[in-house]
């Protein structure tokens, strides 16, 4: 019992200090406290880190998602709906999910080790002394960063996850491009870029938050960083797998 | 002037800074002794606003910066310099990007007017041709010479060096050690030194005095240590 109490006590401190960490984000963001400069590093780092296995992992599941859709549409006839079922599945579920859990993996691990390695180095400390102040000067521009980056990700991931499934289309279906492309156009609403980013959007600010917390809040010297950076991709993983199933029963709900 | 009043710091069941009343003169260059462990760290922290006390003041120039909330710190320790244990630069700036930081976030000077500062300052610190390298290309006691420089860029009267020689071999601690004497009395800095080395303590020190238990055990010149009938205080600087 004591043990319990111990764990939903700690929990409970855990989780203020984190919201409290989020709100000293948020209102540097809202008074404009944010270094542009050091937004486009990061920008730029995150981005070229993630680019290349977001795009990979994209080609691989357009193609996969077109050749299974094939086989069992195939089954039905209805062959030519391999466009719908690759374009629409990319854009509401996979590349914001696939996207994001990569991006965690990599960006949101670096973040969380770079701001570790700070931490017990004494530089964010160090910050403090030197009269700046360490959430503006580090942790914004790596939040910022996040939120601009991941949804410039998932277009791409989208894009190239649409461009395997026309391989598969036209290639091993025999579907004609023009007729291909039609399709994907047809099939894509506005409504379904629009749930995908909202889901982009919560999943960037929760890659953002958790990473940072755990690096900014590091100890425990070089094995406290290994240990707080596989706490933060951990908890990014649990929350874009939760937070997605809830966003989608929302969004399912108003939208359709 | 540094004033220190009845204060007490604990962490959990751990009392380690015991009822510590002290004053710092204007332009003095104390030295904080004492075992590892004892607080000397946790005391240095509470000067610059890094640590609150549980209970008790810091006054700096007649402010008592215990009670100021953080942005009003940030302002106080511009005007401050401290000297990390293991020199905290940043890894991601070569030396030259981490002593014009403080320039470049507090001033308005140009990037000439920068350079220029910065070498003057190197010069200060008998460093060359360092200005392009990264601090993980740095040898340790280099780390603490650039640490230094960084902290006194802004022309700070006050300085707070932490362990300033530990992990140094003797050379580099006495050379460090006069560099910190040396700067301190040049550019009239109020200076608290923490450490554990004997020797070199009492070659810079104005003042020393020796924490035991959270507590203040000896206080005085290295004259008056030395002279000291106090077993604790004998054995500490034999």
């Amino acid at each position: 019992m004591r043990v319990l109490n111990n764990f939903l006590f700690n929990g409970i401190i855990g989780l203020g200090n984190a919201l409290w960490f989020l709100g000293e984000i948020i209102g540097h963001i809202v008074r404009c406290r944010i270094r542009v400069g050091d937004v486009f590093k990061q920008v730029y780092e995150q981005g070229l880190q993630s680019v290349v296995i977001i795009a990979l992992t994209s080609l691989a599941s357009g193609l996969v998602l077109a050749l299974q859709g094939y086989v069992a549409m195939s089954r039905f006839g209805a062959k030519e709906y391999v466009a719908h079922l690759v374009a629409l599945s990319l854009v509401r579920e996979l590349s914001p999910v696939f996207t994001a859990l990569i991006f965690s993996g990599k960006a949101g691990a670096r973040i969380t080790a770079e701001l570790g390695a700070m931490s017990v180095n004494d530089q964010i400390l160090a910050t403090r002394t030197l009269g700046v102040d360490p959430i503006e000067f580090l942790v914004v521009p790596r939040f910022m960063a996040c939120v601009v980056v991941l949804p410039i990700l998932v277009i791409i991931s989208e894009f190239v996850g649409i461009a395997g499934g026309y391989m598969i289309g036209v290639y091993e279906a025999n579907i004609p491009g023009t007729f291909y492309i039609n399709q994907t156009i047809r099939a894509v609403q506005y409504v379904d870029f629009f749930s995908g980013f909202i889901k982009v959007f919560f999943f960037a600010v929760l890659i953002g938050w958790t990473c940072c917390y755990q690096g900014y809040n590091t100890q425990g010297g070089s094995l406290g960083v290994g240990k707080f950076t596989t706490k933060a991709v951990a908890f990014s993983y649990i929350f874009i797998i939760v937070s997605n199933a809830i966003l989608t029963k929302i969004i399912l709900t108003f939208w359709g | 002037m540094i004033r220190i009043t009845h204060l007490s710091k604990s962490f959990g069941s751990q009392m380690v800074l015991d009822d510590i009343s002290l004053e710092i003169q204007e332009g003095e260059l104390l030295v904080i002794l004492g075992e590892s462990g004892t607080g000397k760290s946790v005391l240095l922290k509470h000067l610059i606003g890094l640590l609150r006390p549980d209970q008790g003041r810091v006054e700096i120039n007649a402010t008592d910066i215990t009670v100021l909330p953080e942005k009003e710190l940030l302002k106080i320790r511009q005007k401050i310099g401290y000297l990390f244990q293991e020199g905290a630069l940043y890894d991601f700036m070569n030396v030259f990007e981490n002593i014009a930081f403080p320039l470049r976030e507090h001033t308005t000077m140009d990037e000439a007017a920068i350079a220029q500062k910065v070498r003057g300052v190197l010069k200060l610190i008998d460093l060359r041709d360092v200005e392009r390298k990264y601090p993980a290309e740095l040898s340790g006691g280099m780390k603490k010479r650039v640490a230094l420089a960084r902290a006194i860029i802004l022309d700070s009267k006050i300085l707070f060096c932490d362990e300033p020689t530990s992990g140094l071999d003797p050379i580099r601690s006495r050379d460090i050690s006069d560099l910190i004497r040396d700067i301190s009395k040049r550019l009239g800095c109020t200076t608290v030194v923490s450490s554990h080395d004997i020797q070199n303590s009492f070659r810079i020190a104005d003042r020393l005095i020796l924490i035991r238990e959270g507590k203040i055990a000896a206080s005085g010149t290295q004259f008056d240590l030395k002279a000291s009938n106090d077993f604790f205080v004998r054995e500490f600087i034999q």
